[in-house]
């Protein structure tokens, strides 16, 4: 973790604050570097949460105990290390100092409410292949990680969204992943399953394909 | 250099009052607003958005730190920390830069004080 966050910091990568001293990115599995480069490229979804990985880039420092302040809790929510989209609007994510009213740096962030569902397929270390565009077809044993991805006016929102997946069928087995929440799809047997994935109440459907 | 600068400061300083002087150190995010007018010392803010500003006193040194709000429900104004010294310092030499961050809470008019000196805030919608 420690290396692959020093690696995006010393890139530059990841959104850099306001004043030029934290670099953010969200929800990044530790050896995903595609997502902590990316930083936080997009509005949050209304409902989704977001964990926040800060960088502090302090030359003779490092990086002291921090805590995130929202400026306005019912547009951006704040619980630890982790962000809500509560309503849409706009809100500064200030980066203070733990136990001071110090601010170390700051964000403008976006919320958004989504008007479309889409499931994005990622491989088993955590890097997003893109969204799901057609059926899967599978072989009895591989697998597929899927995740819910939530789009406002077809710009992606950033945010795990709290999704439902159900299989009308056992030709396929869903497995939650324990630290992305992503959910696994393991082929079974030979057959034929439908996969239903709602989230913020929105739905899309997946059809899968398992041959012999 | 530094000894023919004093006396140009000083007569500067007293002919603006002794006021602090306040530079925005940040830009607005796209399509919102954040600015800081220095003369007027005043400051326009949309709603969600922050602004940071460096403070210097007559002297061209960093102001002192203490900053309040007049109604919080408004605006907020923190100290922040930057990791940068002053450019120059004609008396003590490069210091830790004194800088402020008001944050746009509701609409509405306040003022903070930053440093000694009042600002004027407008929180726009």
């Amino acid at each position: 973790m420690l290396a692959a966050t020093v690696t995006a910091a010393s890139c530059g990568e990841g959104s850099e604050g306001a004043l030029g001293q934290a670099h953010l990115s969200s929800d990044c599995p530790s050896e995903d570097l595609t997502c902590m480069v990316q930083g936080l490229d997009g509005p949050l979804a209304v409902g989704a949460s977001a964990r926040i990985a800060v960088v502090l880039a302090y030359q003779g420092a490092a990086t002291p105990p921090t805590r995130f302040v929202s400026s306005h809790p019912d547009i951006l929510a704040v619980d630890g290390d982790t962000v809500r989209g509560g309503v849409g609007g706009n809100a500064t994510l200030l980066i203070m100092l733990n136990d001071e009213d110090t601010v170390i740096d700051f964000m403008h962030v976006w919320v958004a409410a989504p008007d479309r569902l889409a499931l994005s397929a990622f491989t088993t270390d955590g890097r997003e292949l893109g969204e799901v565009v057609t059926g899967a077809q599978l072989l009895p044993g591989e697998d597929l990680v899927l995740d819910a991805s939530l789009y406002a006016g077809g710009q992606k929102l950033l945010g795990h969204a709290e999704a439902t997946f159900t299989a009308d069928s056992d030709v396929v087995t869903l497995l939650r992943e324990p630290t992305s929440g992503r959910t696994r799809l393991v082929a079974r047997k030979a057959g034929q399953a439908s996969i239903a994935v709602t989230a913020d109440g929105l739905s899309t459907s997946l059809s899968v394909e398992v041959k012999p | 250099m530094k000894l023919l600068l004093v006396p140009f400061i000083l007569v500067a300083g007293l002919i603006a009052g002794c006021k602090n002087s306040y530079e925005a150190i940040t830009a607005p995010p796209p399509g919102l607003i954040a600015s800081l007018d220095a003369q007027s010392q005043s400051i326009r803010l949309s709603r969600g958005v922050s602004i940071a500003f460096a403070c210097t006193d007559e002297h061209g040194d960093p102001c002192a730190g203490g900053s309040s709000t007049q109604k919080a429900s408004t605006a907020l104004i923190f100290p922040a920390n930057l990791d940068a010294l002053t450019e120059w310092g004609y008396m003590h030499g490069p210091q830790p830069q004194t800088v402020f961050v008001v944050v746009g809470i509701a609409e509405g008019n306040t003022e903070v004080r930053a440093g000694g000196d009042s600002l004027s805030v407008t929180v726009l919608p």
